[in-house]
């Protein structure tokens, strides 16, 4: 699959379409506020896809929730997120703006696609109603409409006899045409700025394939600057252009993917690219070989790690 | 090679809808045979729906076959029950995909692992702590970790326990069903390693389910490749990975995301140049505790 496209930044030149300031987003502890992201800082442009790879407990979802807006109750953003919207087009302060704004955003300018898409359909309502959904809200489209546009978008994600379909339940789907579905909602109104959150990580390798190329094309398309959020390296080497590495909620290393592959400076960096098996390489990684079995495993959540 | 498990022409028939004459019958797992020797790692790999699980469930008798034979060290145990079937099951366990609802959020690390001794009805010598401390070591887990609840450990710290607990009687034949697809990839390289030094160690047969190829191609002898419910292809993994014949085997294969190789070759000659720079590969930096 070919890298995207890069598409100008339309606008005013020189802001890029997201722009992300020393973003600090903490939940409240037992012992008092728990830091998850400390002080990270990006930009996403449009046509462009930033890769943010992290192991579990990393703070890349907390980070693409901070940004749409989503975050659980009690837990609190600071520092700057600004979009490039059409109200504001050198930036759009998103930490600070209301509930209504946000909600006029979401779904429209900026969109998200989750993991696991069943958890994100409405199992009661057929998916050309859902799909629509945020075109009849943002837009005021009408029934007709709306159902007309969805039958549109299905066809593009790649669901077969979309006239058919779009009066079916997400349960008549399987798991990839479930994804394809959720990125019809997500891309309906042909939003700005695209989070995906390990949205292949839950399928099939043949299906994830071809997610992927469906995802890319649309970028294509439509110019979506895009963040994709991955703990699969392999992956993430296919679908972006820049990377950005966290590890506790802190930046390790950010630059272009060519760099972080094959000249990474960190050494976090390195132990993860180590750590991935190859498929063309039947020599286990060096922490496969020899010696003995490391008596800590990383990200122990607890005190009394072995000696 | 003598087969240590070994499930000749298995077929399970689930009932998806209807009753008596109407009823029907979906074929998860249709004429499935393969055999685990000790030492030897068989991965069975498919993509969801392709009966790998459902034939691995059947080899160790968590589930009957509609048809089919399953024998364990040259004995018939396909229809065994009771007492028979335990001491079977002393030689073959399992370790899990998803390490905390395999265990008990309600029992210690300690009743945990010693689970399966409790069920054989087989106390051990030396009295159990000691053992369940042993067995913890052997998995990189502090020994008084034994009276902590499985909502106390990380992702990579349960799955060790499932490890230690499979241990626990001993078996010869270790079945993983996706036990390491859960993981981060670190944490999966340092359990892969643990069980390939297990397996070194004791002789284990390992009978391995995954749906990762590049894993499998880590650490497998044999393959198998499962589409709906057959064997589509089977053969060494060296002839499977670099020599597909199987039309879906390729296509499973070519699905697979790869790094650039320009990027790795250049990240490799790179790291050795460093390596030799400081005179040993660089050594991943111990992590700060929060």
């Amino acid at each position: 699959m070919t890298a995207p496209t890069t598409r100008p930044g339309s606008g005013t030149a020189g802001v890029p379409l997201l722009e992300v300031r020393d973003l600090q987003v903490g939940v409240p502890g037992r012992d008092g506020p728990l830091a998850l992201v400390h002080g990270l800082s990006f930009a996403v442009d449009a046509g462009r896809t930033l890769g943010i790879v992290g192991e579990s407990g990393s703070g890349k979802s907390m980070t693409s929730l901070a940004i749409m807006g989503l975050l659980p109750p009690g837990a609190t953003a600071s520092g700057s997120v600004r979009l490039r919207t059409q109200r504001h087009p050198e930036g759009e302060e998103l930490l600070s703006a209301g509930a209504g704004r946000l909600r006029g955003l979401r779904g429209d300018r900026m969109a998200m696609i989750f993991q696991d898409p069943l958890s994100c359909l409405n199992p009661y309502y057929r998916v050309g109603v859902q799909v629509a959904e945020a075109h009849r809200v943002h837009r005021g489209s009408s029934r007709r409409q709306a159902r007309a546009l969805a039958v549109d978008v299905l066809g593009r994600v790649g669901i077969p006899r979309p006239h058919q379909r779009v009066d079916d339940y997400p349960y008549q789907f399987s798991g990839g045409m479930r994804q394809r579905i959720m990125i019809a909602m997500s891309l309906v109104c042909e939003p700005d700025l695209l989070i995906a959150d390990e949205p292949t990580t839950a399928l099939d390798v043949t299906v994830q394939a071809q997610i992927l190329a469906l995802l890319s094309d649309l970028q294509r398309e439509f110019g979506t600057g895009m963040i994709y959020i991955t703990h699969d390296l392999a992956v993430v080497s296919q679908v972006a252009e820049d990377i950005l590495v966290l590890r506790e909620g802190r930046p390790v290393e950010h630059g272009p993917a060519e760099q972080i592959f094959s000249d990474p400076q960190q050494d976090y960096t390195r132990e993860l690219l180590d750590a991935v098996p190859r498929i063309d390489d039947p020599v286990p990684a060096p922490h496969l070989q020899g010696g003995t079995t490391p008596l800590r495993p990383p990200g122990t959540s607890w005190g009394g790690g072995t000696p | 090679m003598n087969a240590l498990l070994q499930v000749e022409h298995l077929v399970k028939e689930f009932a998806v809808s209807g009753q008596g004459l109407r009823r029907q019958t979906l074929r998860a797992v249709d004429d499935v045979s393969f055999s685990v020797s000790p030492g030897e790692t068989v991965a069975v790999v498919g993509e969801s729906g392709s009966g790998k699980s459902t034939s691995a469930r059947l080899a160790v008798r968590l589930l009957d076959a509609t048809s089919g034979t399953v024998s364990f060290a040259g004995e018939d145990i396909t229809g065994l029950s009771g007492r028979r079937l335990n001491r079977f099951r002393g030689g073959v366990q399992v370790v899990f995909q998803d390490p905390f609802s395999s265990l008990n959020p309600k029992h210690t690390v300690h009743d945990i692992v010693t689970a399966p001794l409790r069920y054989q009805g087989r106390a051990p010598r030396r009295g159990s702590r000691s053992l369940v401390g042993d067995l913890l070591e052997r998995v990189g887990l502090d020994p008084a970790a034994m009276d902590r609840y499985p909502s106390q450990f990380s992702g990579g710290q349960a799955q060790r326990i499932g490890i230690a607990r499979a241990l626990a009687v001993d078996p010869q034949i270790l079945v993983c069903d996706e036990a390491v697809s859960a993981l981060d990839v670190s944490v999966q390289a340092q359990v892969l390693k643990l069980l390939a030094d297990l397996q070194l160690e004791r002789g284990l047969g390992f009978l391995f389910i995954a749906h990762d190829l590049a894993v499998v191609r880590q650490i497998a002898d044999t393959v198998l490749v499962m589409q709906q419910g057959r064997v589509v292809e089977r053969g060494t993994r060296d002839e499977v990975f670099d020599r597909p014949r199987h039309d879906y085997t390729k296509t499973l294969l070519d699905a697979v995301p790869r790094i650039n190789p320009e990027w790795e070759a250049r990240r490799r000659a790179g790291r050795s140049a460093s390596a030799a720079r400081q005179d040993g590969p660089a050594h991943p930096t111990e992590r700060t505790s929060r």
